[in-house]
């Protein structure tokens, strides 16, 4: 799995690419997120479109991003996630959890909107 | 025999040794001062007995009041050398350094009385030159008026040398005396117990061979004491040999002055076969004697015999002695060939890296002389060194420095000795350098194995302060070699001891998994189960299980933990025990998974989780009422082929507080099918990493629906396996088949 990042105002938006399956690469991502709260920033974006696969290890990481962004005050949400997570979100009633939108650009403007 | 002769040749013998010893010294290393002042004393040591000895032979030559003659006090340098010996052995004194040039001051009384005894040995000689009597008139003129001055002057001098001569003794007791204090005090200034022990027996062997000096001539010539010629004889004898003797004992033996084996051995060689020539010389000497003692009259064609059968059985009783002194050497525990040996021998019955390491402390520091040594080993899991060195007290003590890898590159290129200061060229900002610069580093061997860069030993200066030489490469070489396959070995050993460990273990905890699963399964008259479930690794995070509940209906569970193995097969066995003790409770299926939801949520962190299915199936009325926690959904094919996914439920368990769930609840028919699975079956992948999927799942049901439970699973399996081909699974699987039968009656 890769990384990149980008602010987009008050948002920052991540963009893992590839499999989120566990081992030392995918936690990049849950100590990134970790390491932004920290730092303040607290409305996080999750671009998924990048991301073909995700396994229960994957999705555990993506839960403890939105509990850790949850439990400071901060929020999470995702985007363009795949058909394939979506039904694995389904199927787990995550969908119930995360907030997902169809693009980046919705989900920012959805934070600005509060 | 001429007693007179022998000793004689034993005082000669004593000289060439002592002359021998002090080339070899010298040779060793001549830049060191304390090699030259060494065999400088040795030197003027070896000119007395060598005086002695010469007198014998040609003394009847020359004139005992002549210069030629008082030479022989050259020898008597010897006291003022002693003197800078005992300050600058076995290390430097300060008041040796502090008076750089005032030092040499001490060899006056000495050259004076070298001068006054050589130039002006002979003072009627010296006045017959300046005789008017005997000079031409020019001379005359000259001398003639200062001719009673100068008699006066030749008798004083005259007095004055007789004098001198006696009371010149008391200046080398004097002398004499500080030497053996300072000596004495010396070898206190030495720790290392090896060292100590050559150190001590020279310090003593001089100190002996000194007071049996001062008995046979100082006290003599003091007046304090008066002894006979053959008792001089026979303790000057005994000082030469013991003085003589512990230098070369402690070369031998203890590596005196660093000499190399081959010197030390050619030195023994050379003594013992000097021992054999003089023996045979004297036994042909005695049995000549004994021959004419019987015959009356010499029988030169017996001595021709003996000497040819001495000649014959000389070379034989050389080689013994050859290979006795082989042997003796080889027993010797100081000699290199042995230190590797030795080391090699025992690091190759030992396993534990503490053990390994203090035989490497002790044969660096108590064998080779190393003042310090340090075994420094790469960490495995990051790019740290580990550095180790014996405190005082034999404790080890651990320093951790940041390893670069230019120091890697570098150390794991180079064999054999490195010269620290390459090192700090190489690197020299690195934070390994500055480390070992403060441990005052000189040497570094660099371990390597098949594997890679392993460390490195690094050593401090040797105790005496020579250079490496030949043998100490050879054995820090051999040394270096035998540590990294040690390392090596103690780490396979003890990764395979914790591996059969961590086996062990988990074989037991998959019988303890094993046994958590139902062996018995409900079975009724109208309906069947049948179950199977495979981790992907020895255990795993799925389950299921059957319980009969307290309405005597069938409770079916099925979970999956997130993550694989251990972690995920301790959460399982806590789901396990959570779930049964719930529905013990009578509890609704809603009220079941919040409360277990709750459970787990507390018991882990958010990212941890399971999905859990459970059904209470109502044998009597067909019912089966459900709840899913974010797992698969299960999938009911009725006898009209009709396909329905079991949903109802809520979020997965654990992830987040205070979930409620719904329930659902749906009638089977007969001959209904209810497969419920894991994601192991629906994601596993074939050798494209397409995934198996829903689709084909309910594909090969609907094929087999008509067969019992059992065969049902029996034919998914099958195709699960046809379409992974040789691609492996990579996640637990599990899968239970529900049928409901016709009721025959």
């Amino acid at each position: 799995m890769k990384l990149t990042s980008r602010e987009e105002g008050a948002v920052v938006v991540l963009e893992p690419r590839g499999k989120i399956i566990g081992g030392p690469d995918a936690t990049v991502l849950r100590e990134q997120v970790r390491d932004l709260t920290n730092s303040g920033k607290k409305k996080i974006v999750i671009d998924l479109a990048g991301v073909d696969w995700m396994n229960s290890t994957g999705l555990g990481i993506l839960i403890s991003c939105l509990t850790t962004l949850r439990n400071s005050g901060g929020e999470l949400k995702l985007a363009r996630i795949t058909e394939k997570i979506e039904s694995l979100l389904t199927i787990t009633k995550l969908v119930t959890v995360f907030d997902t939108y169809d693009s980046a650009e919705d989900a920012i403007s959805a934070f600005s909107g509060d | 025999m001429d007693l007179d002769l022998v000793i004689a040749i034993v005082y000669l013998a004593c000289a060439v040794l002592l002359l021998f010893v002090a080339v070899l010294v010298g040779r060793e290393d001549i830049r060191k001062r304390v090699n030259r002042v060494t065999a400088l004393m040795l030197g003027f040591a070896a000119l007395g007995p060598l005086f002695y000895a010469l007198g014998v032979f040609v003394g009847d030559f020359i004139s005992p009041r002549s210069w030629l003659y008082n030479t022989q006090y050259l020898w008597e340098l010897f006291f003022p050398q002693l003197v800078f010996f005992a300050l600058c052995f076995p290390t430097e004194t300060k008041s040796y350094q502090r008076f750089a040039r005032l030092k040499y001051a001490i060899f006056l009384p000495h050259v004076f009385h070298l001068l006054l005894t050589t130039v002006l040995a002979d003072p009627d000689k010296l006045l017959e030159l300046i005789d008017p009597s005997k000079m031409g008139t020019f001379g005359k003129a000259l001398f003639e008026p200062i001719e009673p001055i100068a008699i006066f002057l030749g008798a004083g001098f005259s007095a004055l040398l007789d004098g001198h001569i006696k009371l010149f003794s008391t200046v080398n007791f004097a002398y004499v005396i500080i030497a053996m204090v300072i000596l004495y005090r010396g070898i206190r200034r030495v720790t290392a117990p090896q060292l100590r022990r050559q150190v001590a027996i020279v310090i003593y062997g001089i100190i002996s061979a000194l007071a049996l000096y001062m008995v046979a001539f100082i006290f003599p010539a003091l007046n304090i004491l008066t002894l006979s010629a053959s008792m001089v004889r026979a303790i000057t004898l005994l000082a030469l040999i013991l003085g003589c003797g512990s230098i070369v004992w402690a070369i031998i033996r203890y590596r005196f002055m660093d000499v190399r084996l081959m010197v030390r051995q050619s030195l023994v060689y050379t003594l013992t076969s000097a021992l054999v020539v003089g023996a045979y010389v004297l036994i042909i000497r005695q049995l000549g004697e004994i021959v004419r003692s019987l015959f009356g009259t010499e029988v030169p064609v017996l001595d021709v015999f003996f000497i040819i059968i001495a000649l014959i059985l000389f070379q034989p009783v050389m080689s013994q002695l050859d290979d006795l002194i082989k042997r003796f050497f080889i027993r010797d525990k100081a000699d290199y060939r042995n230190i590797s040996e030795n080391f090699s021998r025992q690091v190759a019955s030992v396993f534990g890296t503490e053990e390994i390491f203090a035989l490497t402390f002790t044969v660096l520091k108590n064998q080779m002389l190393f003042e310090r040594a340090y075994i420094c080993l790469k960490s495995d899991s990051d790019n740290r060194l580990c550095c180790v060195a014996e405190t005082q007290a034999g404790d080890e003590q651990v320093t951790y420095v940041e390893l670069e890898e230019e120091v890697t590159v570098f150390l794991s290129r180079r064999q054999g000795i490195i010269n620290f200061d390459e090192l700090v060229n190489e690197a020299p900002s690195s934070p390994v350098v500055d480390f070992l610069s403060k441990l005052r580093t000189r040497y570094l061997i660099s371990l390597v194995s098949g594997e890679g860069f392993l460390g490195f030993l690094a050593m401090t200066d040797k105790i005496s302060g020579y250079r490496l030489n030949y043998e100490d490469i050879t054995s820090l070489t051999t040394i270096g070699n035998q540590l990294s396959v040690a390392i090596t070995t103690s780490k396979l050993y003890q990764e395979s001891i914790e591996k059969q460990r961590l086996e062990e273990e988990m074989n037991f905890a998959r019988a303890i998994q094993r046994d958590l699963l139902p062996k018995q399964f409900p079975r009724g008259d109208d309906y069947s189960l049948s179950a199977y479930s495979e981790p992907s690794r020895q255990v795993g995070g799925d389950y299921f299980d059957f319980i009969t509940t307290p309405r005597n209906t069938v409770g079916i569970v099925l979970a999956d933990v997130s993550g694989k193995g251990m972690p995920a097969a301790l959460l399982a066995s806590q789901l396990h025990a959570a779930v049964r003790s719930e529905i013990n409770h009578n509890l609704e299926a809603t009220e079941m998974l919040a409360n277990v939801n709750e459970l787990v949520h507390q018991a882990t962190s958010s990212e941890k989780f399971a999905t859990l299915f459970f059904a209470d199936f109502d044998p009597e009325t067909k019912m089966l009422r459900y709840a899913n926690a974010g797992h698969n959904y299960p999938i009911h094919l009725s006898d009209s082929e009709k396909t329905g996914l079991l949903q109802e439920g809520g979020l997965l368990l654990g992830a987040f507080p205070g979930v409620t769930y719904k329930q659902d609840e749906i009638k089977l028919a007969d001959n209904d099918v209810v497969l419920f699975y894991t994601d192991g079956l629906s994601e596993a992948e074939n050798e494209e990493e397409e995934q198996y999927g829903e689709e084909r799942i309910i594909n090969v049901l609907s094929r087999h629906r008509h067969l019992p439970p059992a065969q049902i699973q029996q034919r998914i399996l099958e195709d699960v396996k046809s379409f992974a081909g040789n691609a492996s699974f990579g996640d637990d699987m599990t899968l239970i088949v529900l049928k409901v039968k016709k009721h025959e009656d």
